[in-house]
């Protein structure tokens, strides 16, 4: 499920921070979903085991993860401010996008918001009759 | 806790005669100071003769030190080295086998002599590893022979893995084979010790790191606070750049033309700071691989041992 470069001058610990972060956004880690045991991590990814505590107790501060001593660490409910965000991030990265292929395109920024408004209404609709 | 590891001015020489009949006395150990805290994975790097198989051999009682003192979890290490011997687990560099043995009854041997035998592990390990036990050992190959002792260390269960480049001779696969075991051995609590050369090695998978050269340990540093701590700094036009190889923080100067690359130990935003403030211009600033650190720091302090003639 996750990888790590050890070469890419990112320390391991943010890369899996990342990773889980992305898993948890796109719901490939379902709130409640329990995450491999450290040791099963460590010898997957072959790295140090503190490498991953360190990044769960970080998702942990974060609001991610809940680590219940003796069982594991799990996915929790802070997920849905966080889902949000990354959902919004992604999508505001689109967003930059339109507007600038469409000012290339000689369109003015209200021109734009007319068009994609227009547009995603006609979906809405389409989507609605269905 | 106690540390794992602890040496106290640790020294070590050899004495003998030169071919022509004259005394000699080699330091392979000037006064080590090491520990080792419990738990984790320490990496152990250093040029050849920087002194760290002699340093685990007489952690292990396996050489007496000339003077100072060594401990393995608190037991002195010549008075204790049996009682030591129980709760380690030792791969050595040079990998002696019982030729005329089968795997199994090597693997059988070392299972009566241990107290905290996995027994499970060790047949998955042979089963994963496709290691042959009714092979006798000398008929293994050598890679195959090094993950057989690879396989009997992390199966004894032992409180400390001592691992002497335990992945020389093996293909990249058997590497990452021998570290992920090693990994869940640190998860399971065990404190390891890795020396190798291998850079590639101690990044992936130590999260502590000893340097040694000329028989001592020039750092001892958690390997991300070491990452953080070094910086490579390029400079233009500064007025006295023949003088800040004096500055502390400065590991290293190289300079070219009217350029400098600084590397520095520490503190690099406060030299920035200096730096600007007498007119130089910074024209880039980049953290440093773990192979520029490692070699910053023993090319910068470390001298080679010398063959002393008394």
């Amino acid at each position: 499920m996750f990888h790590v470069r050890p070469d890419s001058g990112e320390p391991i610990y943010v890369q899996l921070v990342r990773q889980i972060k992305h898993a948890v956004a796109t719901g490939a880690l379902a709130h409640g979903a329990q995450l491999p045991s450290v040791r099963q991590l460590a010898g997957e990814l072959v790295v140090n085991p503190n490498t991953i505590v360190r990044a769960y107790r970080e998702l942990e501060h974060a609001g991610l993860l809940e680590g219940v001593p003796g069982r594991g660490w799990y996915v929790t409910y802070g997920q849905s401010k966080l889902r949000d965000e990354e959902r919004r991030r992604r999508l505001q990265a689109f967003i930059d996008q339109l507007w600038a292929e469409g000012r290339a395109l000689g369109y003015s920024t209200e021109e734009l918001a007319d068009i994609a408004a227009a547009a995603l209404r006609e979906r809405a609709e389409s989507e609605h009759e269905r | 806790m106690t540390d794992a590891i602890r040496t106290e001015g640790l020294v070590k020489r050899y004495r003998g005669l030169s071919r022509r009949g004259r005394l000699t006395e080699r330091t392979t150990l000037a006064g080590l100071d090491l520990s080792v805290p419990t738990g984790g994975i320490t990496g152990v790097l250093g040029p050849n003769g920087a002194g760290k198989t002699t340093a685990v051999r007489i952690l292990l009682g396996l050489a007496r030190p000339t003077s100072g003192s060594a401990s393995v979890f608190g037991l002195d290490a010549q008075r204790a080295s049996l009682a030591i011997r129980e709760r380690v687990a030792f791969v050595p560099a040079e990998r002696a086998i019982f030729g005329w043995m089968r795997a199994e009854q090597f693997v059988a041997r070392v299972s009566r002599r241990s107290t905290r035998w996995d027994a499970e592990r060790a047949t998955k390990l042979m089963t994963q590893w496709r290691i042959d036990g009714r092979v006798r050992m000398r008929d293994l190959s050598s890679g195959t022979q090094s993950r057989l002792l690879l396989l009997v260390a992390f199966a004894r269960g032992a409180s400390l893995l001592v691992l002497d480049e335990p992945t020389t001779g093996l293909d990249p696969e058997s590497v990452d084979d021998a570290l992920s075991e090693l990994a869940v051995s640190a998860a399971d609590g065990a404190t390891v010790l890795l020396v190798t050369h291998r850079l590639e090695e101690v990044e992936r998978i130590c999260d502590r790191v000893v340097v040694m050269s000329g028989g001592r340990a020039l750092i001892q540093a958690d390997l991300d606070d070491l990452r953080a701590g070094w910086r490579a700094i390029e400079l233009a036009g500064h007025p006295a750049v023949d003088r800040l190889h004096t500055w502390e923080e400065v590991a290293h100067v190289t300079r070219f033309g009217e350029h400098a690359r600084l590397l520095v130990r520490r503190d690099a935003d406060a030299v920035l700071a200096r730096l600007r403030m007498l007119g130089a211009e910074v024209t880039s600033e980049r953290s440093l691989t773990l192979r520029e650190i490692y070699l910053a720091i023993t090319r910068t302090d470390g001298d080679a041992p010398r063959d002393d003639l008394a």
